[in-house]
């Protein structure tokens, strides 16, 4: 009880307040546009080394808030606030330090990883885009980046297209954490994975942020894996977020119809076990 | 109904030695039974099934062994043969909805392409078949539905209008290869009802492939579980479930990620995982297939490769912890 009042009380890492975001749709040249909003008025927090989940189904607005908390899309409007800096006014000497920061770690490892560098140019990129460190510098951090998320350093020649699926997310997750970030957003990074390797990777990502101290913003549709993972789940539904409560309650106790529909849908083995 | 019998399929990718991606495999489909195909991405199960409907890409260098289908034999066929077979008494579901369906087509259009294909019907005798048919399988507006092209139909949707276009000929066998894995969980469970709906009311058989024995738990009677091109595991969906025997199946079942009892939400722990990954079609093997990830390791498991044991029950497992 006394650490769940100190988490309680620190600080959010990340504080997102009245989120929205926009798209103009139509014809290219249409004089009449409509207006497809992504998002609307979608406010949270994350505590330090906490995980929130966003679960929903495709369409939701999932993606659009990982791309706008990544500061890859602009929001229409809100406010998103990390460290107590506010992200979207920040000053452009601290433009950088951000991007350090904050990572993302997308679903297909193999359009995100380029075929034409090996495994270890791919981890080291982003101390190149930093200016970091000399060659021999960068090698050695990137291979030990690749140790810390459980691939060989042996293998740091390979080209990325002689991983398998879940060896290539564990090299996503190398190069996301290269830099040293303390906020880490996965965009259904685990969702074309089989079972088995799923569950392996859920274990690693645990076992990085207790020791990195890393805080997670986790985006699935797969309630049962987001069940093993998060402190809190956030359930969004076409733009907004309908409920948001800690892991436990959400499972034991769905308050919204549509997370209580969510919940029933998972398959599960219980009828024949 | 489907008697496979010593499958080996082997590729020989370009400038590359060849590779056997299914190997040995023996199983038979009884007529109106469903049957599920489990196993871990590259264990082969893609090929197994593109092989019954002779879909392999040109480098599937060799086919060996037998599929008999009914008293025809498949891998005698010719491609005029093969063409009257397809999409009338065999056919095939695949992942991803949006890359079955024609773009440019009506969906009710190229529903009613199946028919035409097989039987001498008229235009307009096939498109009120296949009006009858979406109004069966539940679309709650199977008028739009009929009239709409691909993208405009949500994924359920397409997947709904691809399983219409599979069944349309009323085929004694149905192949669907992971039919459900690119569709959000709502929808996800609605598809699963309608497969076991077509089941009962059809009497079909269904060959359904799937990473998940949860997905599987849902749909079929009876699961063959496959690594590395061989089938380990055999029997009863119930059986499997309850009594797993091999370790392999073991490790999957372990993997499920469950909610704990009655959805109640369990706290965080290490969960289980089958450790390393399944072998690629390049490594050699020697002995057990899963030898190097099995938990229940022994000496012999390195010596050669077990043997299929039947136990009661139609239960089959390679393993030699049976005996195998």
């Amino acid at each position: 009880m006394v650490a769940d009042i100190k988490l309680q009380t620190e600080e959010p890492l990340v504080r997102v307040r009245g989120l929205s975001k926009r798209y103009a749709q139509g014809h290219w040249f249409a004089r009449k546009k409509y207006l497809i909003e992504a998002l609307s008025g979608v406010e949270f927090s994350i505590r330090p080394r906490s995980t929130l989940a966003v679960v929903g189904e495709s369409g939701a607005g999932k993606s659009t808030l990982a791309r706008c908390l990544a500061r890859l899309e602009e929001p229409s409007s809100g406010e998103i606030w990390y460290e107590g800096k506010s992200l979207l006014d920040l000053p452009s000497k601290d433009r950088l330090w951000v991007r350090r920061q904050i990572q993302l770690v997308f679903q297909d490892p193999t359009s995100a990883l380029n075929p034409r560098l090996s495994a270890v140019e791919i981890v080291a990129e982003p101390l190149v885009i930093h200016g970091e460190g000399s060659k021999v510098d960068r090698r050695e951090r990137a291979l030990t980046a690749m140790e810390q998320t459980g691939l060989s350093p042996q293998w740091g020649d390979k080209s990325p297209l002689e991983f398998s699926g879940g060896q290539r997310q564990r090299l996503a997750l190398a190069r996301a954490l290269v830099l040293g970030p303390k906020f880490l957003i996965l965009d259904e990074a685990l969702a074309g994975l089989d079972l088995s390797i799923q569950a392996q990777m859920v274990n690693l990502l645990l076992d990085i942020q207790a020791t990195q101290a890393l805080t997670y913003l986790y985006i699935s549709h797969d309630l049962a894996l987001v069940s093993n993972i998060a402190d809190e789940v956030a359930v969004m539904r076409e733009g907004t977020i309908i409920e948001r409560c800690r892991t436990s309650e959400l499972f034991n106790n769905p308050r919204h119809l549509y997370t209580q529909q969510l919940i029933a849908s998972i398959p599960r083995l219980g009828s024949h076990a | 109904m489907l008697q496979v019998r010593g499958l080996t399929v082997r590729y020989r990718p370009e400038g590359r030695a060849e590779v056997a991606a299914v190997n040995q495999v023996d199983f038979s489909i009884a007529s109106g039974e469903a049957v599920g195909l489990l196993g871990e991405s590259g264990c082969g199960k893609t090929t197994l099934a593109l092989s019954l409907l002779r879909l392999l890409p040109a480098t599937a260098c060799e086919v060996r062994g037998s599929i008999f289908f009914g008293k025809t034999e498949l891998l005698g066929l010719g491609e005029s043969e093969l063409r009257r077979l397809r999409g009338a008494k065999i056919s095939m579901i695949f992942q991803e909805p949006e890359i079955s369906l024609n773009p440019v087509m009506r969906v009710g259009e190229q529903i009613a392409e199946v028919i035409r294909a097989h039987h001498p019907k008229g235009r307009q005798q096939c498109l009120d078949e296949v009006r009858a048919l979406l109004d069966q399988l539940g679309f709650s507006d199977a008028h739009r539905i009929f009239n709409a092209y691909p993208h405009q139909l949500s994924g359920g949707q397409r997947q709904r209008a691809v399983i219409a276009q599979a069944i349309v000929c009323k085929p004694s066998l149905v192949i669907a290869d992971e039919p459900t894995t690119a569709l959000d969980p709502t929808v996800q469970s609605e598809i699963l009802a309608l497969f076991n709906d077509l089941k009962a009311r059809f009497q079909t058989a269904f060959l359904f492939i799937s990473h998940s024995p949860a997905i599987l738990a849902k749909v079929v009677d009876r699961i063959l579980v496959m690594y590395a091109g061989r089938i380990v595991e055999e029997a009863e969906t119930t059986q499997i479930l309850r009594h797993p025997l091999h370790p392999y199946t073991v490790g999957l079942l372990r993997c499920v990620f469950e909610l704990g009892d009655e959805g109640a939400f369990r706290p965080r722990r290490v969960l289980p995982s089958i450790p390393g990954n399944p072998p690629g079609p390049t490594d050699l093997i020697h002995g057990c297939p899963f030898e190097p990830r099995c938990p229940e390791r022994m000496e012999d498991c390195t010596a050669r490769e077990p043997r299929e044991v039947k136990l009661e029950d139609s239960r089959g497992v390679r393993c030699f912890k049976y005996g195998g």
